[in-house]
């Protein structure tokens, strides 16, 4: 059981204290997460509770008089009825305010705000930062580019011409926030979703390598069912890190046994990837610059010491030599059972054999000990009880720890990430480094952000909802700044290229249009059928489970977990219900539903998939092979081919002029000028045919860029 | 500070990879700048960086052919052969540079005065992937970085090797990220069918019509394009021009084939080794500096006779016919031709082939500044263990740098703030230059 459930318990105190009613408590988080999902996400209260207004006094008598808008351990954030927010220092402020902060805080956490309200509050921020900067906020996005940026970041691809016409229709007062919503809650999201979520997660449909690789779809899937059913993040990273069993069985060991054999990297990549803490040269020896030592490092491994990936008590050798079974046999059905995780009676880790520091003996045992950024944390309820060692409690110390909303980093972390996604660019960067958020051009913006995150329990999608109703978002996009500009203090965000899998995502819209969210592909039953759920399996339970497996008809297809697509590709019946369409070679399958990542000769790569093997290392940057993919490449033949949904669509049209028309709404989420439409039909006239016009679309920079 | 990339803004960050990315596929996007001054520009220097290196053979290779058998070559049944309780199905015959090879080389023993085997090449990993990817980039791998390969290092060190062609190729084999934590514009590109040359080189609608199509991209895209002077278009716009160019430039036959003659060809052989060792020439005569050939089928833990027979005697043949050619055209000088693999055989014949074994095995220099005829170091009388001048495969990776031309005491921060370099740290092998 997680000891966070007891902050439930005594917010549930505080607020009868203030006569609020109860129900507006933080519920239990693990029945919440696994029910919540934006359907049933509660109504919003409409406004805020009046407590949140106060008269604060600093010591020398200066008072204001504002609404408390959060608590963010020594500071809180107010509004006064001007609209004017501030950032006040608590240990400045009069013994009663303290108090009065302190109270408050469980229920600030626990009021909803209406999301335009906490909109409006990021926009402030973000407006001090541009007033600092000497900087105007851009222009409004219109209409159109909204719905296209929306689409690109939220659904993952662009939208159809009839769902973009569908929006500009609409009459309806707050069809932006209608539209927001309804993004969130599609199929594309749970695509770009996991995209997004594999490149920082580096998950590849094979962990470790030749013979003893390991398929991964058994956590893929629970990945996607995360993202699905909206869980939120801490309750998913404390899975990840505390999860046992067998790859077969069990998605979330994935997390651990994707750097099977090798925790040391699998921690530093856990601390860079969820704190932002740059932990990487103490694996190895103290940080140069940062404060890390390579004792740090090895207390904090010490948390994964009783943590075993190899299984140990399986006599792999001696089944092998008892002769009844191949050894070829024996490895691909036993690899996937032993691919596990399981906690041992003892914690064995002990300092490097090259230890050169004289705080510890090389071979040394290592007692488990949390880093801590600074003095403050000591106090910080994160870090509370320390650590009493027993090997059975170590992961779930360090995970609950890890995932604790006053963790010094855990919320900036993700709050930030999302950041980048939206805008281009982290509030800090890298945004794995977060060891200092003074670095930052906007801390004040980064707490925020992070309190934000904790208010909404790290609900990803309530998160981005409120960035996404910002004007802040919402405002035209600026060109890349200079290398040698002053820090990007947010008056929009930043122009960027698509991600590969925007632009594959896009290109299949184009192909088979807004139905190419449907196709799920689901291949986490192949390797269950490889389970064998005994805990120590012997001959005879091998040979029981091969029997069931060729019973059952899948011993030669399932191929003991053996990919059988035709040159590394996925299979038509690895989807379920109704396949992808394929056009010369290609499934024509979202990203997500593609192996991963993608074969390094796929579109997706040659467009900067990331090789999932370091973590964020997709790219946008371009070259030669991309323009030649462009110009002459299968791609463009799907998307010029009069079978595309786009060539069938415009053929219906009534007039040159419309579908003229048809294409620029299509490609470019926009109509034509009138010049522009004027020259187009002149070139058309002039013996332009409609899938020339379809490559010079796709060819633009306008397609590939989100403004 | 010690490490200037650590703390730099991601916008720095960026700088050094544009720096890093002067070409994509070769194409100069900045003006080409000196390549030392460049380097100790785009990254953070350790060490004497400043006195150019020199020393035998520094510098001699202008190209490199780097030929990567897959599965791992028997050290045994090839370039190391053993009389005793190891030897395998065939014995040793002796060649004309006085040291003795594998019967199953019988064109290999005729150039062996041009070539140069290390007998005492030693390694730890026994694993194919990690062998490979070790082999491949000096490194083992890591959960948290991705280490270039040869050809990346060169054209970061170099700058690009040529206008419009790429800098590094990877023939018959994916090149697996081989631009490291380089931009992804170093990455090898990749030739997966020898004869089908440069995958989408050929606008199949016509190069007119591709010219009157992006005519009117420029006019679709201008309105766009004035809104936006944005760095990252630019970029996209000098690829779009330089793809034209490549379209349409004589270059390309560099990747064709059937400009070769027949004799040519059929010294080379008709096996896919063969034609990616062919290629392989043709690209270095056409100024690409680096080009991995990769050939399959040598774990032989089975049938290794037969497969010796197949397998091994294409690469008698293609190898020989390699060094031949270079050699008539005058390009072995200042041409390097490396022979490298995962890891060696065991000793132990067992049924009918041996197991992985990285704890002695060979590979084969020459060209460039190599000494001729000679072998390099020496395994025990079985082939087990090295008897004489261990190299590792970080030595092997240094020495072929310093062939290069690389300058291999600079060492590069990565964007994660860590260091590397060439062949980790490692010394050349001075013993092979001649």
């Amino acid at each position: 059981m997680r000891p966070h459930s007891r902050s439930a318990a005594s917010c549930l105190a505080v607020l009868s204290l203030l006569g609020l009613p109860a129900a507006a408590a933080k519920p239990d988080r693990k029945t919440a997460a696994a029910k919540q999902t934006p359907a049933e996400k509660p109504a919003l209260q409409p406004t805020r509770p009046k407590d949140a207004w106060h008269v604060w006094s600093d010591a020398a008598g200066r008072k204001i008089n504002a609404e408390l808008l959060s608590v963010d351990g020594v500071h809180i954030t107010v509004r006064t009825e001007t609209g004017e927010t501030h950032r006040l220092n608590l240990t400045k402020l009069v013994p009663a305010d303290k108090a009065f902060a302190k109270a408050a805080a469980p229920i600030l956490a626990a009021t909803p705000v209406p999301v335009e309200q906490s909109a409006a509050r990021l926009d402030a921020l973000v407006g001090a930062g541009l007033t600092k900067a000497g900087v105007q906020r851009n222009g409004p996005l219109s209409e159109d580019q909204f719905v296209r940026r929306l689409y690109l970041d939220v659904a993952g691809r662009i939208p159809t011409a009839a769902e973009l016409t569908g929006y500009l229709a609409d009459r309806t007062p707050g069809k932006r926030g209608k539209l927001i919503d309804t993004l969130l809650a599609s199929d594309g999201y749970n695509s770009q979703f996991f995209d997004w979520l594999s490149d920082m997660l580096r998950l590849k449909d094979e962990f470790g390598m030749g013979g003893k690789a390991v398929k991964s779809y058994v956590y893929q899937e629970w990945v996607k069912e995360q993202i699905a059913s909206n869980r939120h993040w801490d309750t998913i990273v404390y899975e990840m890190m505390t999860a046992e069993g067998r790859m077969t069985s069990t998605g979330p060991v994935g997390y651990l046994l994707r750097d099977r054999g090798m925790p040391l990297d699998n921690l530093s990549n856990t601390l860079t990837t969820f704190l932002g803490a740059n932990v990487a040269c103490a694996q190895c020896h103290d940080h140069p610059m940062a404060h890390w030592t390579q004792r740090n490092f090895f207390e904090m491994a010490a948390f994964f010491g009783a943590t075993d990936q190899s299984y140990e008590k399986a006599n792999l050798r001696s089944l092998q030599k008892s002769g009844v079974l191949d050894k070829q046999t024996i490895l691909r059905l036993m690899g996937p059972n032993l691919a596990r995780v399981e906690t041992l009676p003892a914690n064995k880790l002990v300092f490097p054999q090259d230890y050169k520091y004289d705080d510890a003996k090389p071979g040394a045992p290592v007692a488990p000990k949390m880093i801590t950024w600074s003095k403050e944390d000591a106090k910080n309820p994160a870090y509370t009880p320390a650590s009493t060692g027993d090997p059975a409690k170590l992961r779930d110390q360090f995970a609950v720890w890890l995932t604790h909303p006053e963790n010094p980093r855990f919320a900036a972390a993700i709050a930030n990430r999302l950041w980048k996604k939206l805008f281009g660019l982290g509030v800090q960067e890298p945004v794995s480094d977060l060891d200092d958020p003074k670095q930052s051009f906007n801390p004040e913006l980064l707490a925020h952000l992070a309190s934000e995150m904790k208010r909404v329990h790290f609900d990803l999608r309530e998160f981005q909802r409120i960035v996404l109703n910002s004007k802040t978002y919402q405002a035209q996009a600026s060109p890349t700044p200079k290398a040698d500009a002053s820090p990007y203090a947010f008056p929009g965000p930043l122009l960027r290229r698509m991600t590969a899998d925007q632009i594959w995502d896009s290109v299949l819209t184009l192909t088979v249009g807004a139905e190419v969210d449907k196709f799920k592909l689901r291949r986490a039953g192949e390797m269950r059928k490889l389970d064998i759920p005994v805990d120590n399996p012997t001959e005879k339970d091998i040979v029981a489970k091969l029997a069931s497996l060729k019973e059952e008809g899948e011993g030669k297809r399932v191929r003991f977990g053996k990919k059988g697509g035709k040159g590394g590709d996925v299979r038509s019946d690895e989807f379920e219900g109704e396949p992808p369409p394929r056009f010369e070679g290609l499934t024509l399958a979202r990203a997500s539903e593609l192996t991963q990542p993608a074969k390094e000769s796929h579109f997706l790569r040659n467009f900067g998939q990331s090789d999932r093997d370091v973590a964020d290392s997709n790219s946008t940057e371009g070259g030669v092979p991309q323009v030649l993919l462009m110009m002459n490449g299968e791609v463009q033949k799907a998307v010029t081919s009069p079978t595309s949904t786009v060539m069938k669509e415009a053929a219906k049209s009534s007039s040159p002029e419309e579908q003229v028309r048809h294409f620029y709404l299509s490609f470019l989420g926009r109509t034509p000028s009138e010049a522009e439409a004027a020259s187009t039909r002149s070139m058309l006239d002039k013996g332009l045919k409609a899938k020339d016009l379809c490559w010079v679309l796709l060819n633009t920079r306008e397609f590939i860029f989100v403004q | 500070m010690k490490d200037p990339f650590h703390k730099l803004s991601p916008l720095s960050r960026r700088l050094f990879l544009e720096r890093c990315a002067a070409s994509a596929l070769g194409v100069t996007l900045a003006p080409s700048v000196g390549s030392l001054a460049h380097a100790a520009a785009a990254t953070s220097v350790q060490g004497a960086a400043t006195a150019t290196p020199s020393g035998p053979g520094f510098g001699s290779a202008k190209r490199i052919i780097f030929i990567q058998l897959r599965g791992g070559m028997s050290h045994i049944d090839t370039f190391d052969p053993k009389s005793g309780p190891s030897k395998g199905p065939k014995g040793a015959i002796s060649t004309k540079a006085g040291f003795q090879i594998s019967e199953f080389l019988p064109n290999i023993a005729k150039v062996s005065d041009r070539i140069c085997v290390i007998r005492s090449m030693s390694a730890k990993v026994g694993v194919h992937a990690t062998a490979t990817y070790l082999m491949r980039t000096g490194y083992e791998p890591r959960g948290t970085i991705r280490h270039p390969m040869l050809g990346a290092w060169g054209q970061h060190y170099l700058g690009p090797s040529h206008e419009t062609l790429p800098s590094s190729v990877s023939v018959n084999h994916n090149s697996d990220n081989g631009n490291g934590f380089f931009p992804a514009t170093y990455t090898p590109l990749p030739i997966i069918d020898p004869d089908a040359g440069l995958q989408y080189s050929v606008p199949y609608a016509g190069m007119k019509t591709v010219e009157e199509r992006l005519s009117l991209v420029r006019e679709v895209d201008a309105a766009f394009q004035q809104r936006f002077p944005d760095e990252n278009i630019a970029a996209y716009n000098d690829f779009y021009d330089a793809t034209v160019r490549l379209m349409k430039s004589t270059e390309l036959r560099a990747f064709d084939l059937k400009h070769e003659s027949e004799a040519t060809k059929s010294a080379y052989g008709d096996s896919q080794l063969g034609r990616g060792c062919l290629l392989a020439r043709r690209l270095v005569e056409s100024g690409v500096r680096f080009v991995e050939v990769g050939n399959g089928g040598w774990d032989m833990h089975n049938n290794l006779s037969d497969a010796m027979e197949s397998t091994g005697a294409t690469f008698d043949r293609v190898y020989a016919a390699l060094i031949n050619d270079l050699q008539s055209r005058g390009m072995l000088d200042s041409t390097l031709v490396v022979v490298a693999t995962e890891f060696g055989r065991k000793p132990e014949y067992t049924g009918s082939g041996r197991g992985h074994y990285p704890t002695v095995f060979s590979t084969v220099l020459a060209g460039a500044g190599i000494k001729r005829g000679f072998v390099h170091g020496a395994s025990d009388a079985v082939g087990a263990k090295v008897e004489k001048d261990a190299v590792s495969i970080g030595e092997l990776h240094a020495t072929i740098g310093w062939a290069a031309g690389y300058p291999l005491d600079q060492v590069v921060t990565a964007p994660n703030g860590r260091p590397f370099s060439v062949g980790n740290k490692s010394k050349p092998v001075s013993g092979v230059f001649a």
